[in-house]
């Protein structure tokens, strides 16, 4: 039995010590990967916070089919993911002069992208990151999901299937189609050459 | 091929989940089409642009925050269950029994009846059994089960505090009884044992090659529907792709006693194979139910009786946590009621 199995079955008897340990192991690639889905910090940190709880209490359904690093990323994303459909439906009831609730992170986002990127932001690795990630908050969630696992966290695709609970083929055609889409806006502003 | 379909493929040539043929494909494209090739570079360098995107630094303070809520979240599943035994020996071996009936009916069955029903009978049975079970043996039960249930049907008994003691009632099969929980009205003491009835589904399988998919699957919708299966809405269909053959799989939910005619009109679309009988064991994932849902129930109750504002997003959640929980053991409770037939219907094609 694995060092990561052991710590498992102790979570499942409720130690939540084994618990943060596994934690500790994972913590950085939850938070980065809720932070690509989500687009800032904040919900980042709650999403990540209840990405482990949920996997904390639902350990017993985890049955070591897939490494618990790849189920993670699921639950991870499923929370990240429900999160996201359940502020699209209720921002689509409210009336569209209404002002939405921002956070501050969103407002960021917006002047952003407003603002035209210019040749010399490649440089500035930061910019560029943020503008990389107003692209992505306009994805279709499929799109960026399939981005963020693949080109972001670097998952094969088998991998992927498991966190997105679809076929090869379904994330073969998921990610060309959401890469041909950010393709074509870095060309429209000239980031590609 | 065209620049369409190269285009198409790019993405998973450079990730090299192409096939060999693709890649000849590809490879000979891509050395006459300039724009091909350099939406390839895009591609790889987009690739490379992502990969090496700043990693967003997991704030301080992260671990001991969710340490917090780790110790909050555990009383739910510390709420372990001592295994226990299922109670009802008698009625499962009854069910196992009724089962192969109705599978024996529809034809060749290949049901290992002995080996199954034999795990459920009590000891001193087993004792006197040598690993077969006599077919005599499994119709009379199925018999005294039919008659039982015709008596009292559904009779269900909650009793709490009858631990030691089971209610003679309660050997009786069909019978939906809610899970029994002991402790009830003992509110000091956390719940931590919840008693539960057995809960195990049959699958039958069976697996028919048909001409034509599209009229079939209609042809199984009337059939299930004419036999008194559940209504529509049980009738979920699931479409599964697999190579070379088209293939469908529904699924039926139908009354025990419904089976052996669902089948037998089921072969008659083509050519079918054996029925093959399974049997899928949720006791357990019943038990988690109803001891979650307890569970929560007691800690929403605690939160309310302390009566803070800050806890009420939390009793929300919670709320809706026991909401999903009880949809849950619902549908364990069904689907250990009726059998499931699931139908494979394949469709033979012509390979080009």
């Amino acid at each position: 039995m694995t060092i990561e199995e052991q710590l498992v079955k102790k979570s499942l008897q409720g130690d939540t010590m084994a618990f943060e340990e596994l934690v500790a192991q994972y913590q950085g690639k939850i938070y980065a990967l809720a932070f690509r889905y989500m687009g800032n910090e904040e919900d980042a940190y709650d999403m990540s916070q209840e990405a482990f709880i949920k996997a904390f209490r639902s350990i017993r359904s985890f049955k070591g089919d897939s490494s618990f690093g790849t189920w993670m990323y699921r639950v991870a994303t499923n929370v990240c993911l429900d999160e996201l459909r359940r502020r699209k439906r209720r921002v689509s009831t409210l009336s569209l002069d209404e002002p939405l609730a921002t956070k501050e992170g969103d407002e960021v986002e917006k002047e952003f992208a407003d603002t035209s990127p210019t040749a010399d932001i490649l440089y500035e690795q930061k910019e560029f990151s943020q503008y990389i990630q107003s692209l992505l908050d306009e994805m279709k969630p499929e799109h960026k999901s399939a981005i963020v696992l693949r080109d972001i966290m670097e998952l094969s695709y088998e991998e992927i299937a498991e966190v997105l609970n679809c076929s090869m083929g379904t994330v073969k055609s998921r990610l060309s189609r959401a890469r041909e889409a950010l393709r074509k806006k870095l060309v429209e502003r000239e980031l590609l050459p | 091929m065209r620049c369409e379909q190269i285009k198409e493929n790019l993405s998973a040539y450079m990730d090299q989940m192409t096939s060999r043929h693709e890649n000849q494909l590809i490879e000979a494209h891509l050395t006459e089409c300039a724009t091909c090739r350099q939406e390839l570079e895009q591609l790889q360098l987009l690739h490379a642009l992502l990969a090496n995107l700043d990693e967003p630094q997991i704030p301080d303070g992260f671990a001991e925050d969710l340490h917090g809520r780790l110790l909050e979240a555990r009383p739910i599943l510390l709420q372990q269950p001592s295994m226990k035994r299922p109670r009802q020996k008698g009625w499962i071996a009854a069910a196992v029994a009724g089962l192969a009936l109705v599978v024996g009916i529809a034809g060749s069955s290949l049901l290992p009846v002995g080996s199954i029903a034999n795990l459920w009978l009590d000891d001193k049975a087993k004792t006197n059994q040598t690993t077969t079970v006599a077919v005599e043996d499994i119709i009379q039960r199925f018999q005294q089960w039919r008659a039982n249930e015709e008596e009292s049907p559904g009779e269900v008994t909650n009793e709490p505090g009858q631990t030691e003691e089971i209610p003679q009632q309660q050997e009786q099969p069909g019978a939906e009884t809610p899970a029994q929980v002991i402790d009830e009205g003992n509110g000091d003491q956390p719940v931590q044992i919840a008693e539960v009835d057995p809960q195990i589904a049959d699958v039958v399988k069976s697996l028919i090659k048909v001409d034509s998919l599209a009229g079939s699957i209609d042809k199984v919708m009337e059939i299930a529907q004419a036999n008194g299966a559940e209504s529509s809405r049980s009738l979920g269909t699931t479409m599964q792709a697999m190579d070379a053959q088209a293939a469908r799989e529904i699924s039926i939910k139908a009354p025990r006693d419904q089976v052996g005619a669902i089948l037998d009109q089921l072969a008659d679309l083509g050519s079918a194979s054996a029925p093959i009988a399974e049997q899928v064991e949720l006791t357990e994932q019943y038990r988690e139910a109803v001891i979650t849902i307890e569970a929560i129930d007691q800690e929403i109750e605690r939160l309310q009786d302390q009566g803070r504002e800050e806890d009420l997003p939390r009793i929300e959640d919670l709320k809706k946590q026991s909401k999903i929980w009880g949809e849950k053991k619902a549908q364990i409770e069904s689907d250990a009621n009726l059998v499931t037939i699931k139908v494979y219907l394949v469709e033979e094609t012509v390979q080009p």
